[in-house]
């Protein structure tokens, strides 16, 4: 039996108290070999969350704070933590998430407009540039609002002013989250309904995983250690 | 935490051949013990003597006869599952699909504790143990001894009343051994429980023990602090068992010519003494056991022993080294000064500290005398 199973009862090499943790994609890989059956039971619990669709901000929030201790290699429980998360920022991620949302379908569809009009305008390129920066803008900051709710109690407004200032400082990891995810979604796209299995299986929680591991340095760097420096300026 | 009292325990189990019962095997046989609240006690014993039997009678796995009573209550009727006693195997048997924080927590969600009482109670046990760091990790890449350290943690988090550990450690090389023991003795003095440690290794014992049962075919022979099993055994089984380099008892006889004794060996050699105790004098005459601690007895180079045997055998144990010397037909185990240089079969003298001396009851092995006085 033990060509097809374990030996559980063989000891392993043991894991160092220390060990030299690698940075960038190692270090992503690392993650996904240790959390992968983990990221599958986060993604069916955070499609689980998002049913009411309304309660989807609230739904990205928890599943953020889940991949946050993922990426700080911490313990949790999933189910449990999942849900008192989403509870507990329920209120404030719905007001930000479709705040974050309204903006986008305004940006979205100005782009859309100015684009049309510009045809028979050239000069209507510009607006049409400037909101499709803002659009951007709007989805870069998400990779760090849904995070920063998760795991840092601030005011409204210094969440969009911390989500806004980050976007510049890590600029470098949103490219390269933007780089990686675009393309992956216009597959995913293109080659829907067959990828809806990879999004049912794993696909949020892994891309998820892949901006929070992007952006937590930034935000404990920049956030987290602040506001415990300077607890008085959360508004 | 519990005060344990098991009176009169007796236990069997079948050794089977193809499934079929072919022998019953007596593992406890009419053993008693009082355990206090909050006390570590290490039974040890020969393989075979019933150590883990017991363990298991305890822990409510095993059928047995007699009483166990856990601060006065009778745990006959009283499933395993509903005795709030944690047991430790000499294997880890850590859940492999789980980390060791779910390992740890496994006990707790089914006691239907609040989440945070979960974390924090794994996250103090971890920090007495020095396993922070593999919380997040599957056993499988563990070594035996992270393996023993979450098992010990998934034990203790629960709070039990008493926590079995049956030879935890016996896996392990010394040194993590050592580690482990120390572990475990900030564990106790963190939480208090009453915790029972079988183990064959008479180092951990001594180090962990407040007190040491030693067992022998399923009877408790006898139960005392370390130091007092050292120094006053009861019988010569307990002399010889516990303590290392271990105690080789010689047969001599007793003789007396006025207010001296004197213990005459099979090879005509005679060592006299003054004793305090009345007992000795209805073995006037008798043959009796000699025992001496190794350490207590000394080969001398320069002949001026009160002793004298051939040398059988030189060994080094911690650098130090021991004589055995043979007495008439037995054998005796003494520090030796010459070292490597005694030839095998040169005679040698020995001086004996007489006021460590221990005589024996030959039949029985019962003990008769702790200390001969002073030397004539």
């Amino acid at each position: 039996m033990k060509i097809w199973f374990n030996n559980y009862d063989k000891p392993g090499p043991g894991i160092e108290r220390n060990p030299v943790v690698r940075k960038g994609a190692g270090g992503f890989w690392d993650i996904f070999k240790r959390e992968w059956w983990q990221l599958v039971k986060l993604n069916w619990v955070f499609l689980l969350g998002c049913v009411p669709l309304v309660t989807i901000p609230a739904s990205i929030t928890a599943m953020c704070w889940v991949l946050t201790t993922m990426a700080d290699d911490r313990p949790r429980f999933l189910w449990h933590d999942f849900w008192r998360v989403f509870r507990r920022d329920f209120r404030r991620s719905l007001l930000l998430g479709w705040l974050w949302l309204l903006g986008c379908a305004v940006a979205g569809i100005a782009v859309w407009f100015y684009a049309s009009m510009a045809r028979s305008r050239p000069l209507l390129w510009a607006p049409a540039a400037a909101m499709l920066a803002l659009f951007a803008e709007l989805l870069v900051m998400s990779f760090d609002l849904f995070p920063m709710l998760a795991n840092i109690s601030l005011g409204i407004r210094r969440y969009i002013q911390n989500a806004f200032c980050l976007s510049f400082i890590h600029a470098k990891t949103n490219l390269i989250l933007l780089l990686i995810l675009i393309p992956l979604f216009t597959v995913l796209l293109l080659t829907f309904p067959y990828s809806a299995l990879f999004l049912f299986a794993i696909g949020f929680s892994l891309c998820g995983l892949a901006i929070v591991y992007g952006v937590h340095a930034p935000i404990r760097k920049y956030v987290f250690e602040t506001q415990e420096k300077h607890p008085d300026r959360s508004d | 935490m519990a005060k344990l009292e098991i009176g009169h325990l007796c236990a069997e189990y079948q050794i089977k051949k193809r499934g079929r019962p072919v022998q019953n095997v007596r593992a406890l046989n009419d053993f008693s013990l009082q355990i206090e609240d909050g006390e570590l006690i290490v039974i040890t014993g020969p393989s075979g003597c019933g150590k883990t039997t017991l363990l298991r009678a305890i822990a409510g796995l095993q059928e047995y006869s007699g009483c166990i009573r856990a601060d006065g209550a009778d745990l006959a009727s009283v499933p395993a599952y509903r005795r709030n006693f944690s047991m430790v195997f000499q294997e880890s048997n850590l859940y492999p699909h789980l980390t060791a924080f779910e390992n740890m927590a496994f006990g707790l969600q089914n006691q239907k504790l609040p989440r945070e009482e979960i974390v924090t109670r794994i996250e103090a046990a971890a920090k007495t143990l020095d396993i922070e760091y593999l919380l997040n990790r599957r056993p499988k890449r563990m070594s035996l001894g992270q393996r023993q350290r979450v098992a010990l943690g998934r034990a203790v988090v629960r709070n039990p009343d008493v926590l079995l550990l049956d030879e935890p450690f016996s896996n392990l090389d010394a040194p993590l051994r050592a580690e482990l023991c120390r572990a475990l003795l900030d564990l106790h003095s963190k939480y208090g429980t009453t915790t029972v440690f079988v183990t064959h290794e008479q180092a951990e014992a001594i180090q962990l023990g407040d007190r040491i049962a030693v067992m022998r075919q399923g009877r408790l022979e006898e139960a005392d602090t370390p130091d007092r099993l050292l120094r006053f055994p009861r019988n010569v089984f307990v002399a010889s068992f516990f303590g290392q380099p271990e105690l080789q008892p010689v047969r001599c006889r007793l003789e007396k010519s006025g207010e001296t004794y004197s213990l005459r060996f099979q090879n005509g050699g005679q060592a006299a003494f003054c004793p305090d105790s009345e007992r000795l004098s209805g073995y006037i005459g008798k043959e009796v056991l000699f025992g001496i601690r190794p350490d207590d007895i000394l080969e001398l180079p320069n002949g001026r022993g009160n002793m004298t045997g051939v040398a059988a055998l030189v060994e080094n144990r911690a650098n130090r080294y021991y004589v055995h010397v043979q007495i008439g037909g037995d054998t005796l185990i003494a520090a030796s000064m010459s070292g490597l240089r005694l030839g095998r079969g040169s005679e040698v003298s020995l001086h004996a500290d007489l006021s460590r001396v221990m005589l024996f009851d030959a039949g029985t092995g019962e003990c008769i005398l702790h200390g001969a006085g002073n030397c004539v």
